[in-house]
């Protein structure tokens, strides 16, 4: 995938984790895992990035005699998702049009290689 | 490595970046190890379960946008004492022209390159221009002889012929020249990155 758009992805991905309930870096990890394969030093540079871009904010919970840093999406970030599934809704229709294109094109070709098949198993019967 | 080398490590191969940025970026890895530790893991096991420290301390660098860099690398150590201040003052006349020197160096390289794919694709479009022209002027042409006629059309044809040819050349050249673009960029950043 291009790096450019898989990173765009990946912003997405980790905003639609946030948008469930607020999260932290090591749990977005576990529940991105469900669906993409990530890991800390990918995250890291997302999260500052969407951090920079007002898409989420950070505060911090104390857990276990230490501090966990906790981020939430704002209403910037919901914005985000929203725009994504609004033009990937438009990829997708182009994605289905090239994918039925390309299944009309394989059945042409099956049924050049049934014909030619036909044709040979024909002339072995002479 | 247990946790505190890990960190030390990381914090070494960061020296580049403001210490505000370090901090972050232990902060984080200093979580991640802990929320292993919890969930059964060893300190040492929750060191080794992340990636290698190189490719962690390349990325956050990169990640970093290069005026934070150049500000971090100009900034001298210990602050700006009244010395620096007076010395930079005074120093101006010899600073600002090479520090506008860079700068136009920069700007210099990224317009050369942009020239030479502009310049590409003007032959190329030149080329065109000059097919059509020689196909219509093959009209009048043939009015003056046959020879002339066929003169125009065919040389019509063969810039046309090229046009098409040269574009397909011309954008993969683009290609690779915009390619060498970032390739500076990222060499541009590796100046203010202390290794």
């Amino acid at each position: 995938m291009d790096a450019q758009l898989k990173r765009g992805f990946l912003e997405i991905c980790v905003l639609s984790v946030l948008q469930k309930e607020d999260s932290y870096g090591y749990k977005i990890i576990k529940d991105l895992s469900n669906f993409i394969e990530m890991s800390e030093s990918t995250l890291y540079p997302i999260l500052k990035r969407l951090e920079i871009n007002n898409c989420l904010t950070v505060y911090s919970i104390e857990h276990n005699s230490r501090l966990r840093k906790y981020y939430k999406i704002t209403p910037l970030g919901n914005q985000k998702i929203d725009e994504f599934l609004i033009e990937w809704k438009a990829v997708m229709e182009v994605y289905e049009i090239i994918k039925e294109n390309q299944k009309q094109n394989d059945n042409l070709e099956l049924n050049q290689t049934i014909l030619q098949e036909e044709q040979g198993g024909g002339t072995e019967h002479e | 490595m247990n946790k505190n080398e890990f960190l030390s490590a990381l914090s070494g191969k960061l020296a580049t970046l403001p210490q505000s940025e370090i901090q972050k970026s232990l902060e984080f890895y200093r979580e991640s190890i802990e929320e292993r530790i919890e969930e059964g893991m060893t300190e040492v096991e929750a060191v080794a379960s992340l990636e290698d420290l190189d490719i962690i301390a390349e990325r956050i660098i990169y990640e970093t946008p290069l005026p934070v860099l150049m500000k971090e690398r100009m900034k001298p150590k210990g602050g700006m004492t009244v010395g620096i201040v007076v010395l930079l003052i005074l120093g101006f006349p010899v600073w600002f022209p090479l520090l506008l020197a860079f700068g136009i160096s920069i700007a210099a390289i990224y317009i050369a390159i942009w020239s030479i794919i502009i310049s590409l694709y003007a032959v190329v479009i030149s080329l065109g221009i000059a097919g059509v022209l020689g196909i219509i002027g093959c009209i009048p042409a043939f009015m003056n002889g046959p020879v002339v006629g066929f003169l125009s059309l065919g040389t019509g044809f063969l810039c046309i012929g090229l046009c098409i040819i040269a574009f397909f050349g011309v954008t993969a050249a683009a290609k690779g020249l915009i390619g060498l673009t970032k390739v500076f960029a990222r060499g541009l950043k590796a100046l203010f990155i202390r290794k």
